[in-house]
């Protein structure tokens, strides 16, 4: 065995017993006191002492942590500002799923819990919050999130620390580029809109559409790739609108959309500038079919908008793309269900009827068995470990047994099966990049809310692709 | 039906918003010398008493009056349990300035902790439709424009036209000297507190019943553009103020309509600076030169 001493590039100064290294060429200061051997010696043993020390504390508190602590699953999105109505929503999708894991023992040994932490929405103060999380959760098992608004800043962060995050942010940035700890169980922006461009076409018809949104991260999300796949479908934009949010008045915007008389009105904003911007358009008398993203569909945009414009009104003219469950009747959905609401509880006041359909709580509880049942595949809870196996359990394979729920999972693995989940959102298919595009339904919003048709991965793929490139 | 007479028209009715709000601003810091940033928060308040009041059963008019009333009280509490002290121990100009963000944020999280995040609206019909060649506007809004041109035209009178005007206007002169000459200086500051906060809390109101629907965020939202039109009209003119707001909300307008929606703030605040290089008094002069804010 080399000495790794012997490697060094410094001389040993003569000076010191045991070698303590001393850049070559330099000499001792004059004004320095010559060094003991003895008195290094001390030091050399009140270091190793504590290094001794300090080791051995490091070894039974990870041993500690590794055993029995309480693993953390951080949901980082915002609960505050514009886009508080993400916190409750992705952080309730969590609880569920715990609760049911927690209730079959854990994870080998641990249990889970969900932790909210708020980035407000603006990367600025996501970037703190996140290094303090990272600074001081040893136990950080999964990242539920973050959303659009701040995961170009802070995705690289929590990737760089090989936390696995199960992506809320449907932005293109994420579509091309390879992040190996982001999954994204929810389909990209850009499907989205290139659904909403079919909807609007196939479907209303229309050969004129108007492009309204803000000018935020969410905002440019769905609509510039609805409108160019629109354009793709042959239609015509006759007005683009970018609107700066929360402004006093739109009303000049209104006036401007109700000249360009489209007829579908491509949308996205957040609630407050929907409420001024609509409520302007329907003093005017402009109000005519909207098709947007899943935003709309939550219960605060629902709730701000309807009181604004009439929740009759909403119902009317609005029309919201989300992920689509094939089936509300399959194992998995049903286990997601009992769960949720048995979890209402500990939900408490934001939980709603609508998150048995929602696709975030829908996916929030597959990303939690998934993290789970990774875990006890790789037989330990560490990210950089776990991480690699959770595409494996979204795939399809020769002899692999096919699980709905965590019990299953866990069964199936302890008796030393390959498995694939098939949970709430039905068949997770992933392309290279952990992203997903699954089929979308069309569901229109307000007190009746109702499907009202379905387009399916098929029909988007091609589009998409194309837009892509 | 021309575009550019329409979002004039549209302007009118964004001015008569900011407006009520801006000429307290205005009116308090030239008599009292204090620059309240915590208004912002003050107007958010108002906003949800007009809420509550108003999800209470009572018409939106209502609503806005005791939110208004509310507001000066609370306007007048906050001067001598807050501002007062820190005055008396010689604070200055721009540690008041600090004491008022910091009550900002404390009343806008209190807000928020009572309210939580979500998005609140008022109950109310906008009422018909009224149109005048290409202008358009609501019953509601010319009934907050009423409100504004009242608001503006009773400061002008209180400050120009009464005995208690000139006991103001002595006060913000020189408050000692004031005092010597036997005017109750104290009871000046209270009803300037009060009055301003009142037109502020009005403000509050207005600006929930055009956004359609607003959180705990809308008075910080806000409040850049409520001074900035205070401050365009000339600190201390109640005209000014209402003037200021009208530049504000028509640049607004008309540059939605000739460049681009996501130009209109920014055409607006360009236009403030401009105007500010020109007559960094503002457009009225008002107090500006002689409280420092001016050269």
């Amino acid at each position: 065995m080399r000495n790794p001493l012997a490697d060094r590039r410094y001389p040993l100064d003569p000076t010191v017993t045991g070698g303590l290294p001393v850049a070559s060429g330099r000499t001792s200061p004059p004004h320095s006191r010559s060094v003991k051997p003895r008195r290094v010696m001390r030091g050399l043993t009140l270091s190793f002492l504590i290094a001794s020390i300090a080791t051995g504390l490091a070894a039974s508190w990870s041993s500690a942590s590794s055993n029995s602590s309480t693993l953390q699953v951080a949901t980082v999105v915002p609960f505050t500002g514009p886009d508080a109505a993400f916190g409750p929503l992705f952080e309730d999708s969590c609880i569920p799923a715990i609760k049911v894991i927690d209730a079959e023992g854990g994870v080998l040994g641990h249990q889970l819990t969900c932790t909210g932490i708020d980035t407000r929405g603006d990367p600025a103060d996501a970037i703190p919050v996140v290094a303090k999380l990272l600074a001081s959760q040893s136990t950080l098992a999964a990242v539920i999130g973050p959303s659009s608004d701040e995961a170009a800043a802070v995705v690289p962060i929590f990737n760089r620390a090989k936390v696995t995050m199960f992506l809320g942010a449907g932005q293109s940035e994420f579509d091309k580029v390879h992040f190996p700890y982001v999954w994204r169980l929810t389909p990209p922006d850009a499907a989205t809109g290139i659904a909403e461009a079919l909807w609007a076409k196939d479907r209303l018809h229309a050969t004129r559409v108007a492009a309204v949104y803000v000018a935020n991260t969410t905002g440019q999300g769905n609509v510039p790739n609805a409108v160019a796949a629109f354009q793709r479908l042959g239609g015509h934009v006759v007005l683009t609108q970018q609107l700066t949010p929360a402004a006093a008045s739109y009303s000049t915007e209104a006036a401007q959309l109700i000249r360009a008389n489209p007829q579908v009105i491509l949308f996205d904003a957040d609630a407050q500038t929907a409420a001024t911007y609509l409520s302007e358009l329907k003093q005017q008398g402009g109000l005519r079919p909207f098709v947007a993203g899943e935003t709309i569909a939550q219960a605060p945009w629902v709730q701000s908008v309807g009181s604004a414009i009439g929740p009759a009104t909403l119902t009317k003219y609005f029309v919201a793309m989300e992920g689509y469950s094939p089936s509300l009747n399959t194992p998995g959905w049903v286990a997601f269900r009992d769960a949720t609401v048995a979890a209402r509880s500990q939900i408490g006041s934001s939980y709603t009827s609508e998150y048995l359909t929602d696709p975030y709580e829908e996916t929030g509880w597959d990303a939690m068995n998934l993290m789970a049942l990774a875990m006890l595949a790789t037989h330990s809870t560490v990210s950089a470990v776990y991480n690699g196996a959770i595409l494996g359990l979204t795939q399809p394979g020769a002899g692999k047994v096919v699980v709905h729920t965590f019990a299953q999972g866990k069964a199936a693995l302890a008796a030393g099966k390959h498995i694939q989940w098939i949970g709430a959102s039905g068949q997770i298919v992933l392309d290279s990049f952990h992203s997903t595009t699954g089929d979308y339904a069309a569901v229109t919003i307000g007190p009746h809310s109702h499907n009202a048709g379905i387009l399916t991965a098929k029909q988007i793929t091609p589009l998409l692709s194309r837009i892509l490139k | 039906m021309s575009p550019a007479i329409q979002a004039l028209g549209f302007g009118v009715v964004t001015a008569g918003v900011l407006a009520p709000a801006a000429v307290g601003i205005s009116m308090q810091f030239a008599i009292t010398n204090i620059f309240n940033i915590a208004m912002g928060s003050q107007l958010t308040l108002a906003a949800f008493i007009g809420y509550e009041v108003n999800h209470a059963g009572a018409t939106i008019w209502l609503a806005m009056a005791i939110a208004g009333l509310f507001t000066g009280v609370t306007s007048v509490l906050l001067n001598r349990g807050l501002f007062q002290p820190f005055l008396r121990r010689g604070t200055t100009f721009f540690g008041i300035l600090v004491v008022g963000i910091a009550l900002l944020l404390i009343l806008q999280y209190t807000a928020q902790a009572i309210w939580g995040p979500s998005f609140f609206s008022y109950t109310f019909s906008q009422g018909a439709q009224l149109q005048w060649g290409s202008l358009t506007f609501t019953r509601a809004q010319l009934v907050i424009l009423g409100i504004s041109v009242v608001a503006m035209g009773g400061v002008h009178a209180l400050l120009a036209h009464t005995r208690f005007g000139k006991a103001m206007r002595a006060t913000a002169s020189d408050s000692d000297l004031a005092s010597s000459c036997g005017i109750r200086t104290e009871l000046v500051t209270d009803v300037t507190w009060f009055v301003s906060g009142t037109l502020c809390g009005i403000g509050g109101v207005a600006l929930g019943m055009t956004l359609g629907a607003f959180s705990t965020s809308l008075g910080s939202t806000f409040l850049l553009e409520i001074i900035a039109a205070a401050i365009l009209g000339g600190i201390g003119q109640a005209y000014g103020a209402m003037v200021g707001a009208l530049i504000i909300g028509i640049v607004a307008e008309e540059s939605a309509l000739a460049l681009s929606s996501a130009y209109s703030q920014v055409s607006a605040f360009v236009i403030l600076v401009v105007v500010l290089l020109v007559r960094p008094q503002g457009i009225f002069p008002g107090v500006a030169r002689s409280r420092g804010l001016a050269g």
